[in-house]
């Protein structure tokens, strides 16, 4: 049967060998197999599935198997069990005939395949080597089941024949693979030899992975410095492999690194187990290290789309693309690291380019010698000369004069060798230019010492900052400072022409100074002090015939005149005579802004006469006519008694009354001022000044000290207005009342009788009325008979003109004192605060004595949760305007601390304000913003002491750093700087205004130290026990400044706690209200809640203010904390006892305790003789 | 009348609607600032006014001094023949009113 068979299909059967033997893929054999073979077996269907490598097979499909009535071939994929093939590999001699029934055991999914298209018989047909060795199975199907016994012959015939032609096929076509993969590793490898660049090799490698190696993706990773390895990418497209890949974070290429061998993944699972979510996730995939000897200097990756293709020879050329790659690799990375190199040095070009051109300081490089090597634009600018000037110049420098050649080079080797010797310490100094124009400007220099290769010092880099607006106004309130302390304590007009002089010529470094008073009656002109350096005679007469115009100009027109103007002659005759270059004459004023001296300085040196040289001058002239009206006064009544008992003469004694009564400041004064003249004016035995009260009610006794018990007022201090006697008398009516003898005196005023008693017989009221209003009354009293005559009456009525007057003005001043003290007790509420994590006390000490408010501030913001302001500021002067000008300060920073920027930026913002606001010159701010949460402080001072620091266990620091100018003096040359400090639990903090620590005559360091010891004397943990103790260590009977101390201390254990001690005022309350909403918002406390808890201890509050304190120097305290519990317990505390029947009846307060208990959980009031104490008590466990 | 500025924490705007005076509150009414309502309320003596209503809508806070102020208010209107009345509490303020047992007397409904 079968040799019937094959006799029939001869031909074909032929047809197939030539056809075959020509195949020379597996594809042509399959085509053969599938379309001859199917025709000559006469089957409807065919397929055929070969091996292509260990465990996986490619399948084709012919007849109506096909989709078309072509041959199908399929892709690589495993050879999957019970298979035909699977069957023929295992089985030597498998040879499975299928029939209907047993298609599915038999041939599986291509059984249910075949069976679809109508096959009722099907046969399988290993096809092996001649070692027996199966390369596939070829499967032909019927649609008949008779058909299959006719021909199994053929079929045999026509598998034997593919057996041979598919054997040699397949090694054919893996020669073919192998040289073409080859070719293409030698073309990747010729290019890779010519790559210099990552990017090209990127592209290199992965279109070598990809053809050569049949790769679906291909990368490389380099090994950094620091054992990272980054992704060489291609500079184009996105990558789905991470950019880099940490040596300790797990990844194929990591694990590569640092195996020995080729990493090769060929289980997908494998894959994403090991390397879950950190690497995509590929079904196969080999790592490759790429070595140059042993230095791994990164890793190629070759991700595949099936384990299939992971062969021995993929493998082989994966070594093979590695060792080019690797080559390449590293050439690119040196390339890459070299153009680095190249590319930082040309930034670091640019970046010092940059620097020296748009810095703010100037910049400059110098030999050794002092030769300018190479500046900058700003440099040039500071020192007034061209660039082509600068560079190239040498010692002696045009902008430095008066230094010769070898003090230069002095100089500049000291700065070399200074910053050789401690190149940590950073030198500064200040030096003097002068640009060409004249102009003076002060360059703060530092310098370093530049090196070459061996450590020689080739020359110097430096940098100079124009310090000029700082120096002008640090001299310029350092010069108004020493002469203000030097006129302060002159007594005559002498020590003011000897203070004046001396402290103006000193610290303005004159050659000389003169003060010249003029006679107000006949003009004369007199040198009262002048001081010369180095000389006996005055080398320079200012009041001399040929130099005393100026001095005429200025005392005459009231305006600095400065030798700014002279011609050349005119210099030639007034100044270099005395070997002078410059003078200027400043004209003092009276207060009634006449010019009464002028002080007149000489300079050595000629050079032109600044703005802000005049603006110091001006100032000195006001200084030192203050002084001298003060002296005037004093020195004219010293003169006037001796004078008086030389002449008698009424006039003058009216005028040093006069005088005195002019600069009196408070009643007091008024009243020595009569004591000490009046009294003398028209022999009074006895006299005394009463004042009217507030409220007209009364006159009181202005006891001065010098009203004596033998005097006339010992028995008398306080008379009601309408009592009949003399001074209410006089004081009712307004008109004067003689009385002229012991008779007259007891008719006319009996309750007179004691004084009459006491020896004097006559008395002279006189009414002190001015604009209308009854000041006071004037009483003297005389021993003998009342002798005064008209003349002297007048003079009486003068003078009780003069004091009512001066009454009136010291009464201005008082409100005044009296309203800047409230404005200012407004502004700076005491109050001791517990805030989130910090507490915070302040104490504010006024200038003892009759000095008026001075313009001491500080506040303390909670800015938000975690966020806590704390500044303390000092405006210059005093008074009502200081007041004014602290209170816009104060402010103005907290509007601006708000904005949350850093402390030398929110200064920089105040320094603009301050410019604008009266007052707000020269003023000075320390500034801190703490972090509460992580315990840091920011701060920056303008101008202001360092604050002090304490931290448990150290010893007490100031805190150096954050240092700027004071606000207000036009200097934005520089933005302030500003510092930060770590505070660990426990540490305070002192802020302070330098009342606390300057004090004449005592350096400021020792004054600091004292400061420092205070503070460590005792326990730091009580911001409010610190300043008292601060306070009570520092003060001392010396004349002083106001003082404002703030103290805080940071202690992360309050965070549950809020605490707010403050006078008890209504205003307070409300901001005791705030400071509770606060804290239940920072502890998340519901609305609700919230609102009743606010409301009952702004009750208990109000209680205290109304009820529980006699004013407002009482303090009531607030505290909130969370007791561990869930419970929310607040405490109100004051020094006084409710009493029920007045609460209930003031003021429709009766509501306040029934609203408490209506709103809390539970209230208690505790009454003792120091105080009363409300608990309020929350439950919010069950809330919550 | 009108009088809007905030002053002293509130503001009190008088609105005129024939013989009815409805005065605006707004801010917080405490022992600070409840004499400015006092004196608004008392600035109303002898003008041709039968009701005052006093909306409280934008008060955001009130204690017992205003609250006090509140009955003293509608006594003293009571004995001149005149009305008195609130509206428009917010809840918190509405519930301090309950509290205190001011509601119905307040002529809240």
């Amino acid at each position: 049967m079968a040799s019937r068979e094959t006799a029939v299909d001869t031909p074909a059967l032929h047809d197939l060998t030539v056809a075959l033997a020509g195949a020379a893929s597996p594809q042509e054999v399959a085509a053969e197999a599938l379309g001859r073979g199917r025709e000559i077996v006469g089957a409807a269907s065919a397929h055929l599935s070969i091996v292509t490598r260990s465990g996986w097979c490619r399948s084709y499909a012919g007849g109506k198997l096909a989709a078309a009535d072509d041959i199908h071939a399929g892709e690589d994929v495993p050879i999957a069990r019970d298979t035909p093939l699977s069957r023929a590999l295992v089985d030597a001699h498998g040879q499975e005939f299928g029939t209907r029934d047993r298609f599915r055991a038999t041939f599986g999914e291509l059984g249910a395949q075949l069976e679809h298209t109508g096959a009722r018989s099907a046969i399988t047909i290993p096809l092996r080597r001649a070692g027996g060795e199966a390369i596939g199975v070829l499967t032909y199907a019927f649609e008949h089941s008779d058909s299959l016994s006719r021909a199994l012959g053929s079929a045999q015939n026509v598998a034997d024949q593919c057996a041979v032609a598919l054997d040699r096929a397949v090694l054919l076509e893996r020669e073919r693979d192998a040289a073409r993969r080859a070719q293409q590793i030698h073309a990747a490898a010729t290019e890779l030899a010519a790559v210099v660049h990552v990017h090209e090799l990127a592209r290199a490698l992965r279109d070598a992975g990809i053809d050569a190696l049949g790769a679906a993706a291909c990368v490389a990773y380099a090994v950094e410095a620091d054992g990272t390895l980054r992704l060489v990418d291609d500079g184009t497209s996105d990558c789905a492999y991470p950019p880099t890949s940490n040596p300790s974070s797990t990844s194929p290429v990591g694990d590569a690194a640092n195996a020995a061998d080729a990493l090769v993944i060929d289980d997908p699972a494998h894959m994403s187990s090991h390397y879950p979510g950190t690497w995509p996730a590929d079904p196969a995939a080999i790592a490759h290290p790429l070595r140059i000897g042993s230095r791994v200097v990164g890793v190629l990756y070759a991700s595949f789309p099936a384990p299939a293709h992971l062969t021995t020879e993929a493998r082989a050329l994966a070594q093979a693309l590695a060792e080019h790659a690797a080559l390449a690799l590293d050439r690119c990375m040196l390339r890459e690291h070299a153009d680095a190199q190249s590319r930082l040095v040309a930034s670091e070009r640019d970046r010092l380019m940059a620097i020296t051109t748009s810095l703010q300081d100037g910049l400059f490089t110098s030999s050794p010698d002092g030769l300018i090597l190479q500046t900058n634009d700003r440099f040039c600018e500071i020192v007034g000369y061209p660039r082509e000037v600068v560079v190239g110049a040498e010692p002696p420098y045009p902008w430095w004069p008066g230094v010769d050649v070898d003090t230069t080079r002095r100089v500049v080797h000291e700065i070399g060798r200074r910053a050789s010797e401690s190149p940590s310490t950073h030198h500064e100094y200040d030096l003097v230019f002068e640009r060409p124009d004249g102009a003076r400007v002060v360059g703060s220099l530092s310098a370093s010492p530049l090196h070459d290769a061996d450590g020689t010092t080739v020359g110097l880099v430096a940098t100079v900052k124009d310090v000029t607006a700082r120096v002008h106004a640090e001299r310029r309130l350092r010069v108004l400072q020493a002469i203000s302390e030097g006129l302060a304590e002159a007594r005559t007009i002498e020590d003011v022409a000897r203070a004046a002089v001396r402290r103006a010529g000193r610290s303005l470094r004159a050659l000389g100074a003169a003060f010249v008073l003029r006679d107000h009656r006949s003009g004369e002109l007199r040198v009262l002090h002048d001081e010369w350096t180095g000389a006996a005679e005055p080398p320079f007469d200012v009041t001399g015939p040929a130099t005393v115009a100026p001095l005429k100009e200025a005392l005459l027109t009231s305006r600095v005149v400065t030798s700014d103007p002279f011609t050349e002659d005119a210099r030639h005759a007034l100044l270099e005579p005395s070997g002078a270059g410059r003078a200027v004459w400043i004209p003092i004023c009276d207060l009634e802004e006449r010019s009464i001296a002028c002080l007149a300085l000489v300079f050595r040196r000629e050079r032109p006469t600044h703005a802000e040289d005049v603006t110091l001058y001006v100032a000195i002239g006001h200084q030192c006519g203050q002084a001298l009206d003060r002296a005037l006064a004093s020195d004219a009544e010293h003169r006037a008694r001796l004078e008086a008992e030389r002449s008698g003469e009424r006039t003058r004694r009216l005028q040093q009354a006069t005088a005195a009564l002019t600069v009196a400041t408070e009643p007091l004064d008024v009243a020595t001022a009569l004591t000490r003249h009046a009294r003398r004016l028209v022999n009074a035995d006895g006299i005394a000044l009463f004042a009217s009260d507030d409220e007209a009610r009364e006159l009181v006794l202005v006891d001065n000290g010098l009203v004596s018990a033998s005097d006339l007022a010992a028995q008398v201090v306080r008379v009601p207005l309408d009592a009949p006697m003399s001074l209410s008398d006089a004081a009712r009516t307004g008109q004067a009342i003689w009385v002229h003898d012991a008779d007259e005196w007891m008719e006319r005023y009996p309750a007179g009788a004691a004084t009459v008693a006491s020896g004097f017989s006559a008395l002279v009221v006189l009414p002190l009325v001015a604009d209308g209003r009854t000041l006071g009354v004037l009483a003297m009293a005389f021993r003998g008979p009342l002798t005064l005559d008209d003349d002297d009456r007048s003079v009486l009525h003068t003078l009780a003109d003069l004091a009512a007057r001066a009454l009136q003005r010291a009464a201005r001043f008082a409100e005044e004192r009296t309203a800047a003290r409230t404005l200012q007790a407004s502004l700076l509420p005491r109050n001791v605060e517990v805030t989130d994590r910090c507490k915070i006390a302040v104490r504010y000490e006024p200038a003892g004595g009759r000095a008026a408010v001075g313009g001491d501030w500080y506040d303390a913001l909670e800015l938000e949760p975690g966020r806590l302001a704390v500044m303390v500021g000092d405006v210059v002067g005093r008074g009502l305007h200081a007041a004014a000008a602290m209170g816009q300060l104060r402010s103005a920073l907290g509007a601006l601390a708000v904005r949350g920027d850093p402390p030398g930026v929110v200064l920089d913002m105040l320094d603009r304000f301050a410019e604008r606001i009266d007052g707000g010159e020269a003023a000075t701010v320390a500034f801190a913003l703490i972090d509460t949460a992580c315990g840091t402080m920011r701060y920056a001072c303008a101008g202001h002491p360092p604050p002090l620091v304490v931290a448990p266990g150290e010893a007490p620091r100031f805190l150096p750093d954050g240092r700027s100018w004071p606000l207000g003096i036009g200097h934005h040359e520089r933005h302030r700087p500003d510092a930060r400090v770590r505070l660990r639990p426990g540490t305070a903090v002192v802020l302070y205004t330098d009342g606390l620590v300057e004090r004449r005559r005592i350096p400021l360091d020792e004054r600091l130290a004292a400061l420092a010891a205070a503070s460590a004397a005792g326990p730091t943990d009580d911001p409010s026990v610190l300043c008292d103790r601060l306070i009570d260590m520092l003060l001392d009977d010396e004349p002083r400044d106001d003082i404002a101390v703030l103290s805080l201390v940071y202690d992360p254990a309050l965070a549950d706690r809020a605490q707010w001690s403050f006078p008890a005022l209504p205003p307070r309350v409300r901001d005791a209200r705030q400071l509770a909403r606060r804290w239940l918002d920072r502890h998340g406390v519901a609305e609700d809640l919230s609102f009743d808890i606010v409301l009952a201890c702004d009750e208990a509050c109000a209680n205290a203010v109304e009820h529980g304190s006699a004013g407002p120097d009482d303090e009531v305290e607030l505290d909130l904390h969370l007791d561990g519990h869930d419970r929310i317990v607040a405490t109100i505390t004051d020094r006084g006892r409710w009493d029920p029947s007045t609460m209930a009846a003031a003021r429709g307060r009766g509501h306040g305790l029934g609203l408490m208990e209506a709103l809390a959980s539970s209230v208690e009031v505790t009454r003792a003789p120091d105080g009363t104490r409300v608990t309020l008590v929350w439950n919010v466990g069950a809330a919550s | 009348m009108s009088d809007e500025e905030l002053i002293d924490g509130i503001s009190v705007r008088t609105d005129h609607v024939g013989r009815q005076a409805i005065m605006a509150l707004s801010g917080e009414l405490d022992l600070v600032s409840a004499p400015r309502l006092r004196n608004a309320i008392a600035s109303l003596h002898g003008e041709a006014v039968d009701d005052v209503v006093v909306d409280l809508a934008g008060l955001t806070y009130i204690d017992s001094v205003g609250i006090g102020l509140l009955v003293a208010s509608r006594r003293r209107l009571d004995a001149e023949g005149r009305t008195f009345s609130v509206r428009n509490p917010a809840p918190q303020v509405r519930r301090l009113l309950e509290i205190t047992g001011l509601v119905e007397y307040l002529g809240l409904r």
